[in-house]
C-alpha cells in the first residue's frame, strides 16, 4: 500500500467512526481540529484502524503521534 | 528544603544558578552534573538517608531500561523484565506508603495483633516512582529514544519537579538536557523565570497559607460547625488546595525556566471549567496525562480490541457508540478504574478511595450526557442563553469538585461525611466561627482570581515559558513584559511574598 492509499483508507475509517462523510484528513490534522475527537473516540479510531489494516499498535506508539501525517507514516511502517 | 524557605531562596538557589552558568560557559556536561549534585543536596536536606532511596531507585530503573533495550527483539524476555521492574517499583511504593495503613486496618478488624510500624514516607516517592515506571513502559515499547545516563539522572532528580511534579515525560525533558545552548546565560530566562516563581510564591504564602487556620479548625471538628462555617470550610479548602498546588507548579516551572528548561503546564485555570472532563484537562494536567497514557488508554484499547474481535471482522468499525451495552465496557470500566487508582495514588485511606470514585462517577455522568444527552438547544446559541448556560455549567462543575475535595482533605471518610452533613444543616453549630474579616477578604480575593483573572501563563502569553498553551485571552488582558513597570510590580509582589516567609508551611502535595 502506498501512503496515499493509506490516507484514503484512513479517511474512510475516520468518516465511519465520526459518522461524518464530509470529513477530510490532511497531514497536519490533529485532535484539536475535530470537535468530537475526545479520549473515547480516540480509542475507537485506534482499534478501527487496527482492524482495517490488520496491524496492532503499542500504546506508546500512538501517544508519540502528533498528527494524521505521522499516523499514516506509522501505519505504513507497520504494514510493510 | 522548601521553595518557600529563606535557606532555599537566599543560599541554595543563587549558588546553584551561579555554579550552573559559570561551569556551563566552559563545559555543558559539568553544568549538568553540578545541577544533578545540587538536586541530591536539595533532596537530602530533609533526611540524608533518603538520598539512598532516590539514588537506588534511579540506578535500579536505569539498569532495567538497559536490560529492556538489550531484549528488544525477544518479546517474552522483554515482558518479563518489564513486569519485574514495574513490580519492584510498586512494591517499594507499597511498603512506604500503604503497608502501615493496611496493617492498621487488618489489626482494627481483630485479624492480627501486630501494631502498624512507623514508616517515614520518603518525599516525592510516588512522583519519582511514577515518572520512572512510565519510562520503563516506553522503553519496553521501543518509544524511549534518549538513553544517556547523565540525562536520565537529571531528568528524574532535577530539583524543581522532584518532590511534587509536574510529572514529566522523558520525551519532553531529556532532549532539553542534551541541547548545546542549555546553559548559556540569558537575562530573559532569569527575568521571566523569577517573575513566575515569585507570582507562585505570593499565591502560596500570601493567599493559600492565610486560609490554613480556620480550615484546619473546621476539619478538626466538622460535626460542631454551623451551615455557614461548614460551607466556608469546604469552599475555603477548594481554594486553598488550588492556590497551594498551582503555586507549587508555578514555582517549579519558573525555577526550571531560570535554568533554560521548559516544564509542561500543570494548571490552566481549572475552576473556570464548564464540565468535569474539562476540569481534568485543566487540573493537575500532568497527572491526567500520565494516567491517560499508562492506565486509561491501555485498558480502554484492550477492552475495545476484545469487543471488536468478538463482534467479528465485519463489524470492524465500532458503530455502537450510542448504546448502553457499549458504554459500560468502553467508558465506565476504564474511567472508574483509572480514577480509583488516581485516588489511591494520593494516599492510603478510604477517603482517597471515595475521592477517586466520586470523580470517576462524575466523569461517567459527563460522558453519558455527551453521548445520550440532548443536542445543543437554540436558546444556548443566543448571547444570554450561552452566558447563563456557561454560568450553570461552571457552578455545577465547581460544586462537584468541592464535594470531592472534602474527602481529599478529610482525616477519614467519617470526617468528610460529617462536614458534608454540616453543609446540609445537620451540624450542631456549637463551635465558634474562626473566620476573621481578614480570612473572609482573602477567601473572596482567591475566588475572584480563580474564576475571573487570567492565569500566569496567560499573562506571559507570547513567551512560551511552559510546554503547552494556556487558553487564549483577549488583547485587553494585561500582558507581562520585561519592562521597568512590570519589574517594579513584580518587585512589590516578591517583597510582599518574602515578608510573609516567616510563617513557613509545607505544600499540601508533599504528603503524596
Amino acid at each position: 500500500m502506498t501512503k496515499d492509499e493509506i490516507r484514503q483508507s484512513l479517511t474512510e475509517v475516520f468518516r465511519e467512526v465520526f459518522d461524518n462523510d464530509a470529513l477530510v484528513l490532511r497531514d497536519e490534522t490533529n485532535a484539536d481540529d475535530i470537535e468530537e475527537w475526545d479520549s473515547y473516540m480516540h480509542i475507537n479510531i485506534v482499534v478501527a484502524t487496527e482492524m482495517r489494516f490488520g496491524i496492532k499498535f503499542q500504546t506508546a506508539e500512538i501517544e508519540a503521534l502528533r498528527n494524521v501525517g505521522e499516523f499514516v507514516d506509522l501505519i505504513y511502517r507497520k504494514s510493510q | 528544603m522548601l521553595f518557600n524557605s529563606p535557606i532555599f531562596l537566599f543560599a541554595f538557589l543563587p549558588t546553584v544558578l551561579l555554579g550552573y552558568y559559570v561551569l556551563g560557559q566552559r563545559n555543558a556536561r559539568a553544568a549538568v552534573l553540578w545541577l544533578t549534585a545540587s538536586s541530591f543536596v536539595f533532596y537530602g536536606w530533609w533526611n540524608p538517608a533518603f538520598v539512598l532511596i532516590l539514588a537506588g531507585s534511579i540506578l535500579f530503573n536505569f539498569t532495567v531500561s538497559v536490560l529492556l533495550h538489550a531484549s528488544a527483539d525477544r518479546r517474552r524476555r522483554r515482558n518479563l523484565v518489564l513486569a519485574f521492574g514495574v513490580a519492584t517499583d510498586l512494591l517499594v511504593l507499597f511498603y512506604y506508603k500503604y503497608l502501615a495503613y493496611l496493617i492498621g486496618v487488618v489489626a482494627g478488624l481483630g485479624l492480627t495483633s501486630a501494631t502498624p510500624p512507623s514508616i517515614l514516607l520518603p518525599l516525592g516517592l510516588s512522583f519519582f516512582t511514577f515518572t520512572q515506571i512510565g519510562f520503563l513502559i516506553d522503553c519496553a515499547q521501543g518509544e524511549a529514544h534518549e538513553r544517556g545516563f547523565i540525562e536520565y539522572l537529571l531528568f528524574v532528580s532535577f530539583f524543581p519537579h522532584l518532590i511534587a511534579g509536574p510529572i514529566l515525560h522523558h520525551r519532553e525533558i531529556m532532549p532539553q538536557f542534551a541541547r548545546p545552548e542549555l546553559c548559556q546565560f540569558r537575562w530573559a530566562s532569569l527575568a521571566t523565570g523569577s517573575a513566575i516563581f515569585f507570582l507562585g510564591l505570593a499565591k502560596k504564602v500570601v493567599l493559600a497559607d492565610s486560609l490554613i487556620g480556620p480550615i484546619g479548625s473546621g476539619f478538626s471538628h466538622p460535626a460542631e460547625l454551623g451551615v455557614t462555617d461548614a460551607w466556608l470550610t469546604a469552599v475555603g479548602y477548594s481554594l486553598q488546595l488550588y492556590f497551594d498546588f498551582s503555586a507549587y507548579s508555578d514555582m517549579a516551572i519558573g525555577l526550571a525556566y531560570m535554568f533554560n528548561v521548559r516544564f509542561p503546564l500543570n494548571f490552566n485555570s481549572p475552576y473556570k471549567s464548564r464540565s468535569i472532563i474539562e476540569f481534568w484537562q485543566r487540573w493537575h494536567m500532568t497527572l491526567t496525562r500520565y494516567l491517560t497514557l499508562y492506565v486509561y488508554n491501555p485498558l480502554a484499547i484492550h477492552i475495545a480490541r476484545r469487543r471488536a474481535m468478538r463482534a467479528g471482522t465485519n463489524a470492524s468499525i465500532p458503530r455502537s457508540k450510542k448504546t448502553l451495552s457499549a458504554f459500560v465496557p468502553s467508558i465506565v470500566v476504564p474511567t472508574l478504574t483509572t480514577m480509583l487508582i488516581a485516588g489511591i495514588w494520593h494516599g492510603a485511606g478510604l477517603q482517597f478511595v471515595i475521592f477517586g470514585l466520586l470523580h470517576g462517577f462524575y466523569l461517567v455522568v459527563n460522558h453519558a450526557w455527551r453521548l445520550f444527552g440532548p443536542a445543543r438547544s437554540k436558546a444556548e446559541r443566543s448571547w444570554i442563553g450561552s452566558w447563563s448556560t456557561a454560568l450553570l455549567q461552571t457552578s455545577l462543575t465547581y460544586m462537584a469538585v468541592i464535594v470531592a475535595d472534602i474527602f481529599f482533605r478529610a482525616t477519614s471518610a467519617a470526617n468528610g461525611v460529617a462536614l458534608l452533613s454540616g453543609m446540609l444543616g445537620f451540624g450542631s453549630g456549637l463551635a465558634d466561627s474562626l473566620w476573621t474579616d481578614k480570612n473572609l477578604v482573602t477567601l473572596v480575593l482567591c475566588g475572584l482570581i480563580a474564576f475571573c483573572a487570567p492565569n500566569v501563563y496567560q499573562l506571559m502569553r507570547g513567551y512560551e515559558v511552559a510546554l503547552g498553551q494556556p487558553k487564549p485571552v483577549g488583547d485587553l488582558m494585561p500582558r507581562w513584559r520585561p519592562s521597568p513597570a512590570w519589574a517594579v510590580g513584580m518587585g512589590i509582589v516578591a517583597a510582599f511574598a518574602i515578608a510573609n516567609l516567616w510563617n513557613v508551611s509545607e505544600f499540601i502535595y508533599f504528603q503524596f
